[in-house]
């Protein structure tokens, strides 16, 4: 099963409306499954005007701290990374959750075995069937930012385990950033569109994103959206740098912007 | 008495930092009989870890049994440990000297809550 990335380190370029866009054309030809792993704010489903169906609960790994066997050592307060635990002197260590990242290194450590894992719900997934050869698999985080990555990776597996079954191609939607929850989305993926726009800000964060899909050895290719908007001279240089084919450009025109506002893009045939 | 003062430079001369977790030095001032006895600097550890640096800063004020914390602005984390362990949490803006005078002269008061949000020295 061959994974493409819809990526591109700052928000509002249009990476979801060009996952949506790119997955509706291929979908003419072959089948795709598009993953949406944005999970803060899931809305392929709203560019494509469709409902999300199939909800399955996620679940993830949280401490949970026996107060009879723990012996107040402060070992797991000590190597917490997310500075989640906390002890009260003469009390046992006491979690706050909303920090937790579900790391799993507390009950590695703990030299009681006083420390045991519990799931409990950080999001859900959906699998939404959009046309005959499209289906939309996505991620939906309800717990704190902290625990975003899991509801990503689980929500990826969804998506792998439908695109495997039914021979189909694997589209996946990042968030924005260049944080735990994208790095998992990207993944596997051999390539990946850095969606951008021509601004100081979308040549600065494309180029974050280019040292991140060198360190995963994920090819990058470019997209210009709003493509005409202000000088395109440093993203085409970073390109050149990088390697990068600019694969796309999207005018910045008012049809789209029109068609954008009616949620209606997907009827237009842009690219 | 122990009273932990959130600074930037550090100092009796210092004036108390915005931010506590996040403050760059604590200045740590030992008062015996009303009186001012020793001050002492010390890094502060929590300043560019990436979250939860109001429970650590907390943490290093517990295990050092601090009995009063001085900072701009306390966040929900920080108030919650730092009341749960017994420190006196107070807000207070200004000169450091003046404001542990002021502490032990009764005229500030223990904060009743926390006067910002989670993730307030984010962007410090």
């Amino acid at each position: 099963m061959e994974q493409i990335a819809v990526t591109g380190g700052k928000g509002g370029t249009g990476k979801s409306t060009f996952a949506v866009l790119l997955a509706l054309k291929l979908s003419k030809k072959q089948r795709i499954v598009l993953c949406d792993a944005d999970v803060g704010c899931p809305n392929d489903h709203l560019i494509l005007g469709k409902d999300l169906k199939n909800e399955k609960t996620i679940e993830a790994e949280f401490p949970e701290i026996d107060a009879e066997k723990c012996t107040k050592c402060g070992k797991c307060v000590g190597e917490c990374r997310a500075n989640a635990l906390f002890m009260v002197p003469g009390k046992p260590p006491r979690l706050l959750k909303d920090l937790c990242n579900n790391c799993a290194l507390c009950w590695k450590i703990c030299p009681e075995k006083a420390i045991k894992p519990v799931m409990e719900e950080c999001g859900k997934s959906y699998e939404t069937l959009i046309n005959e050869n499209l289906w939309l698999v996505t991620g939906e985080a309800t717990g704190r930012p902290e625990q975003a990555a899991e509801v990503v990776k689980t929500t990826k597996e969804r998506a792998m385990e439908k695109a495997e079954k039914g021979d189909a191609l694997l589209i996946i939607d990042t968030a924005a950033g260049t944080h735990c929850d994208v790095i998992h989305a990207l993944e596997g993926t051999k390539k990946a569109y850095i969606v951008t726009e021509p601004t100081p800000l979308g040549e600065w964060d494309s180029e974050l994103m280019v040292g991140v899909l060198e360190k995963l050895k994920i090819r990058p290719l470019f997209v210009i959206n709003r493509a005409g908007v202000s000088d395109d001279k440093g993203i085409r240089k970073l390109a050149e740098r990088s390697k990068a084919k600019i694969e796309h450009e999207i005018p910045y025109s008012e049809e789209i912007a029109k068609a954008y506002s009616e949620g209606k893009l997907y009827n237009l045939n842009i690219l | 008495m122990k009273i932990l003062v959130a600074t930037e430079k550090g100092g009796l001369d210092d004036n108390i930092s915005g931010v506590f977790g996040r403050s760059a030095v604590f200045t740590i001032v030992e008062v015996e009989d009303g009186k001012i006895k020793n001050v002492e600097i010390v890094k502060n550890d929590s300043a560019c870890l990436g979250g939860g640096v109001g429970i650590k800063a907390s943490q290093f004020v517990v295990d050092q049994n601090i009995d009063v914390a001085i900072s701009g602005r306390i966040g929900p984390n920080a108030f919650n440990v730092l009341k749960e362990s017994g420190v006196v949490a107070v807000i207070a803006e200004g000169n450091v000297k003046d404001a542990v005078q002021d502490y032990i002269d009764g005229k500030l008061k223990p904060a009743k809550e926390p006067n910002c949000g989670m993730k307030h020295g984010w962007n410090k």
